[in-house]
């Protein structure tokens, strides 16, 4: 037992200050990870005493053990793994009675179990108090009080938990003491029948079994119907005659005595104060975030306020980012004197290209930091409600607003935000629409090519359709994705408002520090790997023997004496870039390009718009530095460059311009939201579907808008 | 109950009463006490406990209190549930006076047979407020037959009410049931969001938020 490490499980509702606890418990020695096939976020850390390792394993927030979301199916599965030496449960003390809920089912499984009271202080400053000895009567196993953030308390915990592993103690059967003896002796009947007919190890599992068997709960059914189809059958009439018997279902009247239970067990251990302090507490707060004139403007002005720091103070820093990754392009450049083409890979293709994403770094943070005080002092739940009315629409909820208004900065940090709906199709439809939030990156697109075709007076409306349109379109693609492919769950919509608390500092720095790594490591990997390929396809392959002598023209103008030093330097840019454009034209991308000049040439693009608009995958801002290069101006050129919007106005008409607005807006989103959509979803199909069905999107109103504006003027 | 129950005379269910009470009061039955409660004389007592345990209903040794096996005690509870039923509509429907009520009650109780009963039980709870001292009633004390009952969508804000039904509509019953949303709870609709939906409820010291639809789902009794 000395070598080896005990693995004790964190269980409670949400809001019950768990994470608090883990934090505390295990310090910076947290790992933050996904349970494998879904985005639920594992958090594991560690801590000893006495020399003996404790890992801690911190599940997420669940109300009850039945699975009806992905966290619950995962708590359910890890507890009933057995694959642990302790079930800490903690709960909100200032909520007993419906903390203790899940506290039943915990204990009906008859495992080792030690209770938390946390927030003992909240409880207490309201003039109540709970004692634990009678919990932990009441229930059979170990209990303490516990203030989550305090060092002296967390300390005793430890100590306190030890104990509790070393005892052993598995919970009483509360059934037992229920006063409905009839519910009792359909139960006790059932768990007879199951430890007669199941093989022996379920044995210990059989009062268990049969509730959640008569409870109807599904895997447990299926496990028995497959091994008995007798007991299978028995339990479905035990639960018939059950719903005879009294008139209601078995997993309602079930859930009712549960209830009873728990609230027997806060009677008795609960001293209740005359008043209730901290409700009236909660109660003026909500006055005014939920008043019915202020509640609405508060939460925009609230999110706007969200968007000017995430995007003010994060955008300084993401410049600071940028010239640090420029820095390190040119240090190599000088330093690494023939390099060829790893020189290039170094240069353009890694530090360019992961760069190029970790540059998104400070931004993030910055919203992590946001949406977890947002979180942790209970106003997203709010937020979601106020919200919801309008969101429903469309077949999403209230809480999808946030990653929405999110993705006019960034889509991804937008995409990572989605982490808070509930519901998945939710989840995955709000994922799918937000690229069409038309993010910062393309603002220098829409820079470029607005006044080439349009009027200045009609620049600013311009600018703010295309906004408008992405998203309209965003709306009405999220309604089509939830009523043709992401289907149901609209009855499930059921959220809970938690008191109004400060954020620990601690706790958020934790917090946003392993996100950081986290989304490290994805840069390290995934991103790394794409960054290759796309430098590799627009380097290879090279072309062996330009068609004119570049360097001769250049020396050749270079001696030319009739010409000014001025007139000399634009000679030479101007042969510089052709020479680019040739090498380009005959790469992978440029040849991409012109290969996808018939399938685009409906949507009015030409070669060189399909170029690079290959370009834009990297990240959309690429576009503009592509044409730069298929026009042969050389990659320096900005929004501002005045040559390449007289080329691009003597190229194109307006409607084409509007076209490739379009395009640039609805078409496939860059790479790095591409990964952002299958990590948060750990999902090929989905993201894949999201690539496939944007630029499908894009195709088609593209082609619709432009072949009617051909006919009509 | 669905078994198909022995007929007893109705001298045999008056011991099976009489020895429910007395254990619930003292912990057992002893013959004595028995004849004590029924006013018979010891002899009778024991004939009748020998003809109790033959039929499998109570647990009978000599100079042992009386126990009864789980049948009897279906059974008795099943008699004194029509006792106090029948009591409760002559004094509160037909104003008889208790000690009356009692006596005719204790007689009815045992000719009423059980599918009259159920009728019976269905008319009355309509016409009464069963409701009354609702609150610690069991599971199965009040239903939504009560005259009460309505949606919790038809409560104001600021209005409270007793959970009777969740009906299947509201779907995973499991899921709401985490929340506090089950049989019995006291809910209160706290407020209505700025746009008119969804609705915030207080529930076993939490507050949750639902969509109006879902409201009507719930079926609760106001107080």
């Amino acid at each position: 037992m000395k070598n080896e490490s005990l693995k004790f499980l964190l269980v409670g509702n949400p809001n019950c200050g768990k994470s608090t606890i883990f934090n505390s418990l295990v310090g910076g020695n947290a790992r933050v990870g996904n349970y494998s096939g879904v985005t639920v976020e594992k958090k594991t850390g560690s801590f000893e005493i006495y020399g003996i390792k404790i890992r801690v394993e911190d599940l997420p927030g669940l109300y009850s053990l039945s699975p009806s979301s992905a966290e619950e199916a995962i708590v359910r599965d890890v507890v009933s793994s057995g694959d642990f030496d302790l079930i800490v449960n903690v709960i909100d003390s200032s909520n007993l009675e419906r903390n203790l809920f899940l506290t039943i089912q915990l204990a009906e499984m008859g495992l080792p179990m030690a209770v938390v009271l946390n927030m003992a202080d909240e409880l207490e400053k309201s003039g109540a108090s709970v004692d634990e000895n009678i919990v932990s009567r009441e229930l059979g196993v170990p209990a303490i009080k516990c203030v989550g953030y305090k060092t002296s308390s967390v300390n005793l915990l430890k100590q306190f938990l030890l104990d509790a592993f070393l005892q052993r103690r598995e919970p009483n059967f509360l059934w037992s003491k229920f006063r409905d003896k009839k519910l009792y002796a359909d139960v006790s009947e059932i768990s007879h029948l199951i430890r007669k007919s199941l093989p022996s190890e379920s044995a210990d599992w059989s009062r268990w079994l049969a509730i959640r068997a008569i409870e109807g709960d599904r895997p447990i059914l299926e496990k028995i119907s497959a091994t008995s189809a007798e007991l299978a059958a028995a339990i479905k009439s035990a639960s018939e005659k059950i719903e005879s018997d009294f008139g209601e279902s078995a997993a309602t009247l079930i859930s009712a005595a549960r209830f009873k239970l728990a609230s027997d067990i806060a009677a008795k251990s609960l001293t209740l104060p005359k008043k209730a302090e901290r409700q009236k507490e909660i109660y003026f707060l909500d006055k005014i975030f939920l008043n019915r004139f202020l509640g609405l403007p508060i939460f925009f002005a609230m999110m706007f306020l969200t968007f000017q720091f995430v995007f003010t103070l994060g955008d300084p820093l993401m410049g600071y980012m940028e010239e640090f990754f420029a820095r390190a392009q040119e240090w190599l450049d000088g330093a690494w004197a023939d390099g060829g083409f790893l020189k290039s890979l170094a240069i353009d293709g890694i530090i360019g290209g992961v760069g190029g994403v970790l540059v998104f770094l400070p931004n993030i943070l910055m919203l992590f930091l946001v949406l977890s005080i947002l979180e942790d002092s209970g106003y997203m739940a709010r937020a979601a409600f106020l919200c919801d009315r309008i969101m429903r629409r469309f077949g999403l909820s209230g809480a999808s607003l946030i990653p929405m208004l999110v993705g006019f900065g960034c889509s991804v940090p937008a995409i990572m935000a989605t982490r808070s709906l509930k519901s998945k199709s939710e989840r995955i439809a709000s994922i799918m629409v937000l690229p069409l939030f038309s993010c910062g990156s393309r603002m220098p697109i829409y820079i470029l090519l607005i006044p080439c075709f349009f009027a200045a007076e009609y620049r600013g409306l311009a600018m703010f359709a295309i906004y408008l349109t992405g998203i309209i379109l965003a709306f009405a693609a999220a309604k089509i994705l939830r009523v043709f492919f992401l289907k149901s769950e609209e009855s499930a919509f059921v959220l809970e408002l938690p008191a109004y608390r400060f954020p620990r500092p601690y706790n958020t720095l934790l917090q946003i520090c392993s996100r950081a790594w986290a989304f490290l490591k994805k840069a390290g990997t995934l991103i790394l790997g794409a960054s290759i390929l796309l430098w590799a396809a627009s380097t290879f392959p090279q072309k062996a023997e330009l068609s004119k002598d570049y360097e001769a023209m250049a020396s050749s103008v270079e001696k030319d004496e009739d010409l000014s030093d001025a007139a000399k330097k634009e000679r030479i840019f101007e042969i510089n870039g052709e020479r680019r454009a040739e090498i380009f034209e005959h790469t992978l991308s440029g040849r991409a390009g012109r290969a996808l000049e018939p399938i685009l040439s409906p949507l009015g693009f030409d070669a060189k718009i399909s170029s690079a608009l290959i370009g834009a995958i990297a990240a959309k801002e690429v576009f503009v530095s592509q044409l730069g290069i298929v026009y042969g101006m050389g990659d320096e050129e900005g929004e501002d460059s005045v040559p390449l919007r007289e080329k691009l106005s003597r190229d194109y008409t307006p409607i084409q311009g509007i076209s490739i607005l379009l395009f640039i807006l609805i078409s496939m989103p860059c790479i790095a939201t591409v990964f952002a959509t299958y990590t948060e979803t750990r999902s090929v199909k989905i993201a894949f579907a999201q690539v496939a069905g944007l630029t499908l999107l894009a195709y088609a109103v593209c082609f619709v808008f432009y072949n009617i504006a051909t006919l009509l003027c | 109950m669905a078994k198909e129950k022995q007929k007893l005379s109705e001298n045999l269910e008056d011991y099976l009463e009489a020895i429910q009470s007395l254990s619930s009061r003292d912990g057992g039955a002893r013959p004595s006490d028995i004849a004590r409660e029924l006013k018979v004389k010891r002899p009778s007592v024991t004939s009748a406990l020998n003809s109790l345990a033959a039929k499998g209903l109570v647990e009978y040794e000599k100079y042992k209190p009386v126990v009864l096996t789980k049948d009897g005690e279906a059974h008795a509870r099943g008699i004194s549930k029509k006792h106090s039923l029948l009591r409760e509509f002559f004094t509160d429907v037909l104003g008889v006076q208790a000690c009356e009520a009692d006596l005719v009650a204790c007689k009815m109780e045992h000719i009423m047979d059980d599918s009259i009963m159920k009728k019976f039980t269905k008319f009355f709870k309509g016409i009464t407020n069963p409701c009354a001292g609702c609150p610690s009633c069991g599971v199965d004390g009040c239903s939504e037959n009560c005259r009460h009952a309505k949606p919790l969508s038809a409560l104001k804000v600021g209005d409270a009410g007793l959970i009777l039904k969740i009906e299947k509509s509201l779907g995973d019953v499991a899921c709401f049931a985490g929340m506090g949303l089950v049989i019995g709870s006291r809910v209160e609709v706290a407020r209505i969001a700025p746009l008119g939906d969804p609705v915030v409820l207080k529930v076993r010291g939490s507050e949750i938020s639902l969509r109006k639809s879902q409201l009507a789902a719930i079926i609760v009794k106001p107080v």
